[in-house]
C-alpha cells in the first residue's frame, strides 16, 4: 500500500504492520509460543510441581517419571519446575538488557547524527569497536571488573550491545535532521532535546523494535552462557546456563539433565527470532522479495 | 581508492589505541581498591604491599601505562601470572596451539559447508532443500555454543561411542569441540551466501547470460558466483574473532585447554595481568581481522577500488 492510500483510509503505521505480520505464519508461531512462555513465567509458583530449591535427597539424578516429569537433579530438585521458574529470569535478564542497551545505543546514536562533527566522529569509533568485538569477549571483560553475579553479567551484556542502536539511530537521524518540519521546530524555538526525542525519535522507534526483539534473545544466550562458565547467576538460582554447566558434570549417568534446560533456551531464542523477522518483513515491506 | 585506504588506517589506529587503553584499564577500573579485591579481607599489610609493588600500581598511572606498554612491545612480556607464579606468556604460549587448532578446523568447517549450502538453497530456492538447509540453520542460531556441545556429546560419546567426549589427544578429539564452534558458523554463512547468491541472480547481466542461452551450471557458476562471493570473503575476516569469543565457551564445554579455558579461570582467580594480556590479544586480532577485511574488500570488489566508495 502506497503513503497516499494508506493516508486515504487512516490506517496508521503500526496497524499496517500487524496486518502484515498476522499473515506470515513463522511469525505468529513465534508469537504464540511466546504468550505461552510468558504466561509459564507469571504462572510459575502455581504450575510448578515442586518449588526450585526444595531437595529431595533420597531422590538424586531420577530419571523422568510420573513423579518428576523431567528428572532430578543432583541434589533432588525437580529439574521441571527449575526449568519453568528459568523462563522468569530468561524472560527478565532478556528484556532488561534489551531496553538497557537501547537506552544507551539510541541516546548517544541521536547525538551524534544531530551534532555531527568530532562528537560524531569519536562516537562512531567507540561504536565501531564494540560493534566488531566479540561479545561474549567484551562481556567476560567488563564482569572481570565487576565481579562474577547476574546483576553484574546483566549490565556487562548492555555495555557490549548498544552500539547497533546507536549505528542505526545516527543513520536515521542523518537522513531527517535536514527535513523541513525539523526546520519548522526549531524556527519556533523547540530546545535540542526536545527536538531530539519528540521530532526525531518517533522517526526511528520502529527500527529500534524490530532490533530489540533480536537483542533480547541474544542477550539470553549471552547470559546463560556466562552463567554456564560460573560468571553469571550464582547457585540455587535455577538458571538454564547454570543447570546446564551442572548437568555437564553429569552428562554420562544423567542425560536427561542436559536436555530440558538446553531444549528451553533454544525455543525461547527461536520464538523471539520468528517474532523479530516477521515484524522487520512487515515494517519494511520493501525489503521482502 | 586512496583515500578510502588511509581512512581505514586512521581507524585502525585508533581502535589498536583504544583496545590497550581497555586492557590496561581493567585493573585500575575494579570498584574500590584492586589490590585489596585481589587479596581478599585476610591479607596482611606485608602482601598487600608486596601486591602492589608487583602490580606497578605504587606508581603514577601515566608511567604505569607505559611500562605496561613498553614490556609487552619490546619484550612481548604480560608480566608475571598472580597465582600459577609463571610469567603469563607462558601460560598463553603453552595454550595457543590449542586454540588455534580448534579455530582453524571450525573456520574450515564453516566454510567448506556454508558455501555449498547456501548456493543449493539459493539455486533450489522454495523447495525441499531450501527448506530444510533454512530450517536447520534457524536451529543451530538458536542454539547456544555449550548446549550444541553437550548434545554432541550426548549423541556421539554417550549413546553411541564412537567419540571422546572431552580432553585432548588424536584428532578425533578435534572433532567434537570444532563442529561445536563450526556449525553455528556454517548456518550464518549458509544464509549469508543464500542472500547473496538470490540478489545477484537477480541482476541484469545474469539475465542477459541466460538470455544468450548460456546453461544454468555455467550461468551459476561463473557469472553470479564470483559477486556473490565477495561478500563471504569478507566475513572470513570478520568472522575469526568471534570463533575466539565462542572457542572460551567450547573450551570449557570439551575441557579444551585453550586460551579461551585459561581466561575463565583467571577471571574467576583474579588473576589480572593473564585477563589482561588476553583481552588485549583477542582485542589486537579483532582490530587487526576487521582492518585485513576491509583491505580486501577494497582490493577485490571493483566498485570500492574505482570509486573509493563502500560499505
Amino acid at each position: 500500500m502506497t503513503e497516499e492510500k494508506r493516508r486515504a483510509v487512516g490506517v496508521s503505521m503500526w496497524k499496517l504492520t500487524w496486518r502484515r505480520f498476522r499473515k506470515n505464519k513463522l511469525a505468529m508461531t513465534g508469537l504464540v509460543i511466546l504468550c505461552i512462555i510468558i504466561a509459564i513465567a507469571i504462572l510459575a509458583p502455581v504450575i510448578a510441581p515442586y518449588s526450585p530449591v526444595e531437595q529431595h535427597l533420597e531422590d538424586r539424578l531420577q530419571p523422568p517419571s510420573s513423579k518428576y516429569l523431567f528428572g532430578t537433579d543432583e541434589l533432588g530438585r525437580d529439574i521441571l519446575s527449575r526449568v519453568l521458574y528459568g523462563t522468569q529470569i530468561a524472560l527478565r535478564v532478556g528484556v532488561l538488557v534489551a531496553l538497557i542497551s537501547a537506552a544507551i545505543g539510541v541516546t548517544l546514536g541521536l547525538i551524534s547524527g544531530y551534532y555531527g562533527g568530532i562528537v560524531d566522529e569519536v562516537l562512531m569509533r567507540i561504536v565501531d569497536i564494540v560493534w566488531s568485538f566479540p561479545s561474549l569477549i567484551l562481556a567476560l571483560a567488563i564482569v572481570s571488573i565487576l565481579g562474577p553475579g547476574l546483576i553484574n553479567a546483566m549490565v556487562a551484556i548492555a555495555l557490549t550491545m548498544w552500539a547497533s542502536y546507536a549505528r542505526i539511530v545516527r543513520g536515521e537521524t542523518l537522513s531527517v535532521r535536514e527535513e523541513l518540519y525539523i526546520e519548522a521546530a526549531r524556527a519556533i524555538g523547540e530546545s535540542d532535546i526536545r527536538i531530539l526525542f519528540s521530532y526525531i525519535l518517533p522517526n526511528v522507534m520502529s527500527s529500534i523494535l524490530v532490533l530489540i526483539t533480536y537483542n533480547i534473545p541474544s542477550a539470553i544466550i549471552v547470559a546463560a552462557s556466562l552463567s554456564f562458565l560460573g560468571l553469571g547467576a550464582q547457585p540455587p538460582t535455577p538458571d538454564w546456563g547454570l543447570m546446564l554447566s551442572t548437568a555437564r558434570t553429569y552428562l554420562t549417568i544423567a542425560p536427561w539433565y542436559s536436555i530440558f534446560p538446553g531444549v528451553a533456551i533454544m525455543i525461547t531464542v527461536l520464538a523471539f527470532n520468528f517474532i523479530g523477522d516477521g515484524l522487520r518483513d512487515a515494517i519494511q515491506p520493501e525489503r521482502v522479495s | 581508492m586512496k583515500k578510502y585506504i588511509i581512512r581505514k588506517i586512521f581507524s585502525f589506529i585508533i581502535c589498536i589505541l583504544a583496545v590497550t587503553l581497555f586492557s590496561f584499564s581493567l585493573l585500575h577500573l575494579i570498584p574500590g581498591d584492586p589490590v585489596r579485591y585481589i587479596l581478599g579481607e585476610f591479607a596482611t599489610e606485608e602482601q598487600y604491599q608486596k601486591l602492589k609493588h608487583q602490580l606497578g600500581l605504587d606508581k603514577p598511572i601515566h608511567i604505569q601505562f607505559i611500562d605496561w606498554l613498553a614490556n609487552i612491545i619490546l619484550r612481548g612480556d604480560f608480566g608475571k601470572s598472580l597465582v600459577k607464579n609463571v610469567p603469563v606468556r607462558e601460560l598463553i604460549s603453552e595454550r595457543i596451539v590449542y586454540t588455534l587448532q580448534l579455530t582453524g578446523t571450525a573456520w574450515l568447517i564453516a566454510f567448506a559447508l556454508g558455501i555449498p549450502l547456501g548456493i543449493a538453497a539459493a539455486i533450489y530456492k522454495q523447495t525441499a532443500v531450501d527448506y530444510t538447509v533454512m530450517g536447520l540453520a534457524a536451529f543451530l542460531m538458536s542454539m547456544p555454543y555449550f548446549w550444541l556441545g553437550l548434545v554432541l556429546m550426548l549423541i556421539f560419546g554417550v549413546m553411541l561411542k564412537v567419540l571422546p567426549i572431552s580432553g585432548i589427544g588424536d584428532w578425533r578429539n578435534v572433532i567434537l569441540p570444532s563442529l561445536t564452534l563450526g556449525l553455528p558458523q556454517v548456518a550464518v554463512i549458509a544464509r549469508l551466501m543464500r542472500a547473496n547468491m538470490l540478489d545477484v541472480l537477480d541482476k541484469d547481466y545474469v539475465m542477459t547470460a541466460k538470455a544468450k542461452g548460456l546453461s544454468n551450471t555455467l550461468v551459476v557458476f561463473k557469472h553470479a558466483l564470483r559477486n556473490a562471493l565477495i561478500p563471504i570473503v569478507t566475513y572470513m575476516f570478520l568472522q575469526i574473532p568471534w570463533l575466539f569469543g565462542g572457542a572460551v565457551v567450547t573450551e570449557t564445554v570439551f575441557a579444551w585447554p585453550g586460551m579461551g579455558r585459561l581466561l575463565i579461570i583467571s577471571i574467576l582467580q583474579r588473576d589480572y595481568p593473564t585477563v589482561q594480556a588476553l583481552v588485549f590479544l583477542i582485542g589486537t586480532l579483532t582490530v587487526i581481522a576487521n582492518f585485513a577485511a576491509d583491505l580486501v574488500y577494497a582490493f577485490i570488489d571493483p566498485r570500492v577500488r574505482v570509486t573509493g566508495e563502500g560499505a
